[in-house]
């Protein structure tokens, strides 16, 4: 009995020490045991294995177009044409604070110039070039012409962000790779003239194939690669760059400007401020813009540069805060300049009869918002927030032009519902840009006063008075272009290019005014221009700091002079 | 009659006393002092938890007994006999009897714990045998702690662990660990084990560790090959013992209020400095004179509001509580281990608290002779629950939020200040739940093998739960954000109106978010041991793989017309629903080995180390092997030490070897860094009118990424002197660790275009000491002084980091031959001062100019160190970067813990302190008025003024100016401290007092960082908190507590 209790006890034990065997051979397993599949990823082949696929790379491409719509800080803050919402804000506390410097080299509005986003996006163009090139055969000869020239077209637009703001750039045109490139990978600075030239080539090839109307709305038409060369060739023409004030560039920035008019595609949309609106995406004034779409590529524009206080409650965080310089450029409805005695301007009664522009681009004191009167006065709702302790404007106004009235500033803020397009170029800048460039070549002939008439006529002015000369023709065209682009941010390139930051108006070495609005026990208001910020600049920002780490990771770079 | 002596009576006399004397000597039950019976219980000191299996013997007899697993003990001894109270791994006691009838005694853990078995890698070993650097702690010592995490336990208690605690906010105050400081500029992160598999035990129930223990040099770490470099702590839980069914309970209950709270301006204070402010800018006052008044007369409370955010929204005598209910016991064929937790901990604000629920189970059973399972399952279910808003940024808020705005009007409604309503996102934002739940499972079968001191253990874990190595977790997350209602004053109104506004949402949006972490670990553990001779041989072999499984999802509905947080509930367009997900894995392979030889007790070696692969890497180079050597000498048992008496124990040991991390970059392990590959994005471009997908390069690949080496030695030298009195460990250790991760993105040009995978070329040093002491004396009145303390500096230096030329050639930015973390900027010489500049307000010649913006007197000005050709150019820009800091992890912690025992009290204090750390302040807290926020108290009183130069901030300015905000050695505080860390005083009722039903009770009251001395700065700042204040703020916990046996 006790024996057999054993033998059982022993087998036991035995199957036991097999059991535990077979487990701990389990744990012995071959190197197979350790791949583990990374999802999520593809390879260059798959990629590039279909027109499908390759379409996604292009997809993504057109995403690196800096989303302005949800950007917190916009260019014309930088400029005389607006405050800032917040005290430390880029355009305050460094472009305008004389502050700026290769270790503080600002990014911009949406990264739209930040050095290296730059270069990661041209590198997604050039490497979408080579590999659709290797992989040509995957691809019809429709497919691959219209998504290069697109491509081609977007890797120019990079290129007008890098070079209208840091001069000659190193131009790169094909994926660097540290391990079969050596020293090349380093590429010193273009000269101004190569940088402009390759831009142009980009967009002469892209309008070659581009088709007049794009097959789906956001993707680059030929407009848009016209348009583009029109704009670095205006850039190119104008005293920051040619200093000589050579006419040649003048007639290149023309020419290609009008190669744009020429196409007869585009016209100027009726409503100045609704087309800026999602109901006029699309319309037949944008020529190139950045689109948006519900449920996750909406934006909060007017939850960001909104007017502040609504109904008594903050709405917004207004950002955008209109300078007084801004709006004392605004001319009366009749044309004329509030400088103009026969202008019929008042100082005391500043907002009466000013020119309909006025009206749809700033929420000053005693305008409706939304139902709402907003007050910028002493005691008012919105009253100017002289000490920045609050988002109120510091100004006393707000911006309206761009802005959608039927979006509430925190549902904007909470679910980005915004789906109006950022539009980076439309035909009315086209025409103002034709005719800055006609007159500087020839003076005002009437090709110009066509150009200038047709956008002050859509916004309800009368033409400029015949027999101006070209200096004349100039300070309406400049006027001109301040005003129908305002917070457009267009202004910081064209103060620069025009050089008049620090020199002639030398409008970021004066102060910024607002309006500070004092009402009498009587209600009467007095109105009196009171200085909010005193910005200084040097000539040398004209051009931005190349950043710090860039020259130090590439020591062929030069710095920018004055850095 | 008296009888005269004769030889035989003499002979009597003598033989009787004799045999009297033998009587005594050898059968002492028979003397003829009278026998009485003593009955006792013996208990554990700490946990008054009773002890079974303790030795009871008569002094200077053989005769004794055995506690029953109820701890009680019976025993017939003559009256006047001491007893020798003794348990493996407890200080021994002596107790004359005295007449007494009922003997209770407390036993103490020793402090001397030469016998003691450490648990190391895949196994237990004798500490007098060990020949690595291991510390052990107590459970003991923390399980009271009114702490969640127990990873705030260890700082100050473990000689060679660095830990700080950057947030106190429940859920999220694990302590940041480092073993030995930091090894790597990648992750230093120990790694995790519990019960041999990695595993996290930071949020396990305190009363189910049993051990803790920390691996620290070569030897040590070997097993665990190629993720072992930064160190491991093992932590074991615990199982049944032999012995009746006991109950305890354990539980306190607490509060807390945070340690330090900024003080800001009241609105008086801030409209006056605004003026100041505005009138430095040269713009028109921002209040009047009557504004200043009615600020400060409080005459109209909403027009003119004096609001104090941070006082108001965070709530005092916040509780804390736990309750622990244990049982064990079991007979010599199974034993069983279980108990059940709960854990409630509330934080500043009542929207902010957590719920833990915890049970564990651990069951042996003999099965056969030589063979022993065992089942553990080891689980907890967390509720977190925040408000909708983050504490980061509702703490961000209530220091920006300007005194002119009230938290609530004088009617009650709550307010809004720049859109955001602190009220409202505390209250009325919805709800933020984790539910994080972890079920940790274990079957082990341990076969004694027919060869002697042979045996076979095979493991099978199946863990679902939170993952030590890449932090991912299985939860369930819940986030519900509705409107914020807040209300503005309209003072343009008379009487005002309060207008009701909303941030966020007009309408509520809800998701659920499920992820899922499973592991699945096999372990076969073969293990030897023989004695042949004086010589011992221990052998170690292991196999273990390990898959690991995460999958994660998430579903959002927007547009919630109900108020009803339900995901069906959502708005009914398409676009109302979202819904995401991704799943990933690891895999692990390793063979470890570790074989130890020891001649008469003696002399020691051992060899240890794994061949370990991992999925990380490519595939053909996937394995590695890592070994270390390791020796030990005992001088104490040799024959020329063996007299001097003063010297209980004396060792040297020493050891080497290479061992392995994980690549990792900016605290994550790198995973298909060998892959060079393309991503998809779900929301790319909106293309004809359509969010699309997009497709981009993610990496330029590194098909040759490797795991960090570090080449490790540790020389430490063990005593013990005066029988205990005085045990002391020191060590001193030195890493090289290579291999590390660089982006090489350095030596590339800023237009390369792509991220490119890092390569393994970083070396770094690292090199410190550590020593623990500790002491233990019982004084003749009964008082007992236990005294432990550590002492940790670990200093590390890069020894190649591939800098670019600017920051090498600069002798003041090189980053290699310095500490990893130390802290550059420019090195503030003082302020500015009116005779810097020329009338046309410009600075005079000769004084450098800073590039940062102009300049004026009361700004900071900087030295001029470095130019372009290496000589100071007059111009303070990058180039005058240097070092102003260390690192804000601390080069040295140390620790100092005395108890005392006496008479039933107990009295256990943990002084805790650091050097070498520092801190870069920023924002509101330093800043007035940057972004709109407000300013301290500290900023109003001392800023400069012309009167007041020696101030401790710059001028005021209406936004902080970038030259005043440079990175500059001016907003450095050094965060050296020494805190009272903890303090636990409790009292122990004698058994006598309880009557039958509880056979232990012990009251205690125990504090957590009960007092903070921080001599080197002047800001109202914990100095753990290492986000310039803006993290949720570190607590002092005051708690009371029973443990009770039953």
């Amino acid at each position: 009995m006790q024996k057999n209790m054993k033998s059982i006890y022993k087998s036991y034990g035995h199957t036991l020490i097999l059991a535990l065997l077979m487990i701990t051979a389990g744990a012995c397993k071959k190197d197979g045991f350790l791949n583990v599949d990374p999802k999520g990823s593809l390879t260059d082949e798959n990629t590039f294995a279909t027109e499908a696929n390759a379409d996604l790379f292009v997809n993504d491409i057109y995403d690196q177009v800096p989303d302005m719509n949800n950007e917190t800080q916009l260019l014309d803050q930088w400029t005389d044409n607006c405050g800032v919402g917040a005290t430390w804000m880029t355009g305050q506390v460094l472009i305008r604070s004389n502050a700026l410097n290769p270790s503080n080299a600002p990014d911009g509005p949406a990264v739209m110039f930040k050095w290296s986003e730059n270069y990661n996006r041209i590198r997604r163009c050039n490497v979408f070039l080579q590999q659709a090139a290797k992989y040509r055969s995957h691809f019809s000869d429709e497919w691959y012409r219209q998504r290069v020239a697109e491509v081609k077209f977007l890797r120019a637009l990079f290129y007008s962000f890098l070079y209208q703001n840091y001069g000659g750039v190193p131009l790169i045109s094909e994926p660097l790779d540290n391990q079969t490139m050596g020293d090349k990978i380093f590429v010193p600075r273009a000269t101004m003239e190569e940088t402009l030239a390759f831009i142009e080539a980009d967009c002469d090839a892209a309008a070659a194939d581009l088709p007049t109307k794009p097959a789906a709305t956001g993707r680059a038409a030929k407009g848009a690669a016209l348009t583009l060369k029109g704009a670095v060739d205006l850039f190119a023409a104008s005293p920051l760059v040619n200093t000589n004030n050579d006419p040649a560039p003048w007639i290149k920035a023309a020419a290609s400007n009008k190669a744009v008019i020429d196409l007869t595609v585009y016209d100027l949309f009726p409503s100045y401020n609704g087309q800026f609106l999602a109901a006029n995406n699309w319309n037949i004034e944008t020529i190139f813009a950045r689109g948006y779409a519900l449920p996750r590529k909406g934006h909060n524009r007017e939850g960001k540069q909104g007017p502040v206080i609504v109904y008594g409650v903050q709405q917004s965080w207004g950002n955008m805060q209109p300078t007084q310089n801004l709006v004392d450029d605004y001319q009366m409805a009749n044309g004329k300049p509030i400088t103009d005695p026969a202008s019929g301007y008042d100082p005391q009664k500043p907002y009466v009869n000013r020119e309909p522009r006025f009206y749809e681009t700033i929420i000053y004191d005693g305008s409706m918002w939304q139902g709402y009167t907003f007050l910028s006065r002493i005691g008012g709702n919105n009253q100017i927030d002289l000490g920045s302790s609050s988002d109120i404007s510091n100004t006393g106004y707000n911006a309206r032009k761009t802005l959608d009235e039927s979006i509430l500033g925190q549902t904007s803020l909470g679910v980005s519902p915004g789906t109006s397009n950022y539009i980076y170029y439309r035909y009315a800048e086209v025409l103002l840009s034709y005719a800055e460039a006609q007159n500087e070549a020839v003076g005002p002939d009437a090709t110009v006063y066509n150009a200038v008439n047709k956008v002050r006529q859509r916004a309800g002015l009368p033409s400029l008075p015949e027999g101006l000369t070209q200096s004349e023709m100039r300070v309406n065209i400049r006027r001109e272009r301040r005003i129908e682009l305002a917070f457009e941010d267009k202004r910081w390139y064209d103060i620069r290019r025009w050089d008049i930051t620090t020199k002639g108006e030398a409008v970021l070495t004066h102060p910024q005014y607002g309006m500070k609005i004092t009402p009498d026990a009587n209600g009467k208001l007095t109105y009196t221009k009171v200085p909010v910020f005193n910005s200084t600049f040097s000539q040398h920002m004209n051009w931005l700091p190349i950043p710090q780490s860039a020259i130090e990771q590439n020591t062929r770079l030069t710095p920018n002079a004055g850095y | 009659m008296k009888r005269t002596p004769t030889i035989g009576n003499i002979f009597n006399q003598w033989w009787l006393s004799g045999l009297t004397l033998l009587l005594i000597l050898f059968f002492p039950v028979l003397s003829l002092a009278a026998d009485i019976t003593i009955t006792g219980q013996i208990t554990e000191a700490v946990s008054g938890q009773p002890l079974p299996g303790v030795t009871v013997l008569i002094k200077g007899g053989t005769t004794g007994t055995q506690t029953d697993a109820a701890g009680h003990f019976t025993l017939k001894v003559p009256d006047n006999a001491t007893l020798i109270v003794s348990f493996v791994g407890y200080e021994s006691q002596q107790i004359p009897v005295a007449g007494k009838s009922v003997i209770n005694v407390q036993l103490r853990e020793s402090a001397r714990v030469l016998n003691d078995v450490v648990v190391v890698g895949y196994g237990t070993q004798k500490r007098t045998s060990l020949t690595a650097a291991v510390s052990t702690l107590k459970t003991a010592e923390i399980v009271n702690k009114p702490v969640v995490n127990l990873t705030n336990s260890l700082v100050g208690r473990l000689p060679g662990l660095i830990a700080t605690q950057g947030s106190a906010e429940p859920g999220f105050d694990g302590s940041n660990i480092q073993i030995r400081g930091a090894g790597s500029i990648g992750s230093t992160a120990p790694l995790l084990i519990v019960d041999g598999v990695p595993r996290d035990f930071s949020r396990l129930d305190p009363n189910t560790v049993a051990t803790f223990t920390v691996l620290k040099d070569a030897a040590a770490v070997a097993p665990y090959g190629v993720a072992g470099a930064n160190g491991v702590i093992l932590v074991t839980t615990k199982t049944g013992k032999i012995g009746k069914p006991t109950l305890a309970y354990n539980g306190y209950y607490g509060i807390q209020n945070p340690t330090r709270v900024p003080k800001f301006v009241n609105s008086y204070q801030y409209a006056l400095l605004r003026n100041e402010a505005n009138a430095n800018d040269g713009q028109p006052a921002a209040y009047t004179a009557d504004d200043i008044q009615k600020f400060r007369d409080h005459s109209d409370p909403d027009g003119h509001p004096d609001g104090r955010p941070l006082d108001d929204i965070i709530m005092s005598n916040r509780p804390i509580t736990y309750h622990n209910l244990s049982m064990s016991g079991g007979g010599t064929d199974y034993q069983y281990f279980a108990s059940v937790g709960y854990q409630h901990q509330e934080g500043m604000w009542s929207t902010t608290y957590l719920n833990k629920y915890m049970a564990n189970l651990s069951l042996t059973a003999n099965v056969t002779k030589t063979t022993k399972v065992n089942l553990m399952a080891n689980g907890y279910v967390e509720d977190q629950h925040f408000p909708g808003y983050g504490a980061s940024s509702i703490l961000d808020q209530a220091m920006r939020q300007a005194p002119t705005t009230p938290v609530y009007y004088s009617n009650g409604l709550w307010t809004g200040y720049i859109g955001q309503s602190l009220i409202g996102e505390i209250y009325h934002s919805g709800y933020h739940l984790n539910e994080n739940s972890s079920l940790i499972t274990q079957l082990s079968i341990d076969q004694q093998l027919p060869v002697k001191g042979l045996s076979i253990k095979a493991v099978v874990s199946y863990d679902n739960g939170p993952d030590p190595i890449f932090n991912n977790k299985t939860s369930f997350q819940r986030e519900y954000r509705t409107p914020i209602p807040f209300w503005n004053v309209d003072t343009t109104k008379r009487p005002y109106e309060y207008v009701k506004g909303v941030q966020g949402n007009s309408k509520a949006q809800f998701y659920e978010d499920y992820s899922v972490n499973k592991a699945l670990t096999y372990q076969g553990i073969l293990n030897y041991m023989g004695h042949f001779g004086k010589s011992e041989i221990t052998a170690l072999a292991v196999i273990e793989n390990r898959t690991v499984k995460y999958q994660t999802f998430r579903a959002q509905r927007i547009n919630y017309n109900l108020d009803i947080d339900e995901l069906d509930f959502g708005g009914p367009a398409a676009a109302d629903a979202t819904s995401t997900g991704l799943s990933n894995g690891q895999r692990q392979l390793g063979y470890v080995y570790r074989i130890g030889y020891s001649y008469n007790n003696r002399y020691f070696f051992e060899a240890a180390g794994r061949y370990d692969g991992s999925y990380l890497f490519a595939p053909d180079n996937r394995f590695g092997f890592f070994p270390a050597f390791s020796a030990g000498w005992r001088l104490s048992e040799e024959a020329f030490m063996k007299n001097i008496k003063w010297i209980d124990n004396l060792k040297l040991r020493g050891s080497w070897g290479e061992s392995g991390a994980y690549p990792s970059s900016g605290g994550a392990i790198q995973t298909y860094q060998y892959l060079s590959s393309y991503n998809v994005n779900g929301n790319s471009a909106v293309i004809g009118g359509n969010t699309t997908q997009g497709i981009r390069e993610s990496l330029q690949g590194n098909p040759n990424i490797t795991w960090e080496r570090a080449r490790k030695t540790d020389i430490g030298f063990e005593a013990s002197l005066w029988n205990g009195l005085l045990t002391i460990e020191a060590d001193y250790f030195s890493e090289k660790r290579s291999n590390m991760l660089v982006s090489i993105g350095n030596s590339l040009p800023s237009e390369y275009g792509i991220g490119v995978g890092l390569v393994n070329a970083g070396i770094m040093q690292n090199r410190g000491t550590e020593v623990s002491l500790g002491s233990s004396k019982t004084f003749s009145n009964g008082l007992r002084l236990d005294l432990t303390g550590t002492f940790t500096y670990a200093r590390n230096k890069l020894l190649r980091v591939y800098e670019n030329d600017a920051t090498y050639k600069n002798p003041n930015r090189r980053q290699t031959g310095r500490p990893n973390g130390t802290q550059f900027g420019l090195q503030a010489t003082g302020y500015f001062g009116e005779d810097d500049f020329n009338s046309d307000g410009s600075l005079k010649d000769g004084i450098p100019v800073p590039t940062y913006g102009n300049v004026k007197p009361g700004d900071i000005q900087y030295a001029d160190l470095y130019g372009p050709d290496g000589k100071p150019d007059g111009r303070i820009d990058a180039n005058d970067i240097t070092r102003i800091g260390y690192s804000t992890t601390p080069e040295i912690i140390y620790g100092l813990e005395p108890r005392l025992y006496y008479k039933g009290f107990d009295l256990d204090l943990l002084l805790q302190g650091s050097g070498h750390s520092s801190l870069y302040v920023s924002q509101y807290f330093v800043w007035p008025f940057q972004s709109s926020g407000s300013a301290t108290e500290l900023a109003y009183n001392d800023h400069w003024t012309p009167s007041n130069t020696n101030a401790l901030y710059p001028r005021i300015s209406g936004a902080p100016t970038s030259n005043n905000t440079q990175q500059s050695s001016w907003w450095m505080r050094n965060t050296s401290y020494l805190r009272l860390r903890s303090a636990e005083l409790g009292y122990t009722f004698s058994s006598r007092t309880l009557g039958r039903s509880i056979s232990s009770l012990r009251l205690y009251v125990s504090g957590q960082n009960l007092f903070t001395w921080t001599p080197h700065i002047r800001e109202i700042l914990d100095p753990e908190n290492n986000s310039s204040n803006m993290n949720y703020f570190q607590q002092r916990v005051i708690t009371f507590g029973i443990n009770a046996t039953f």
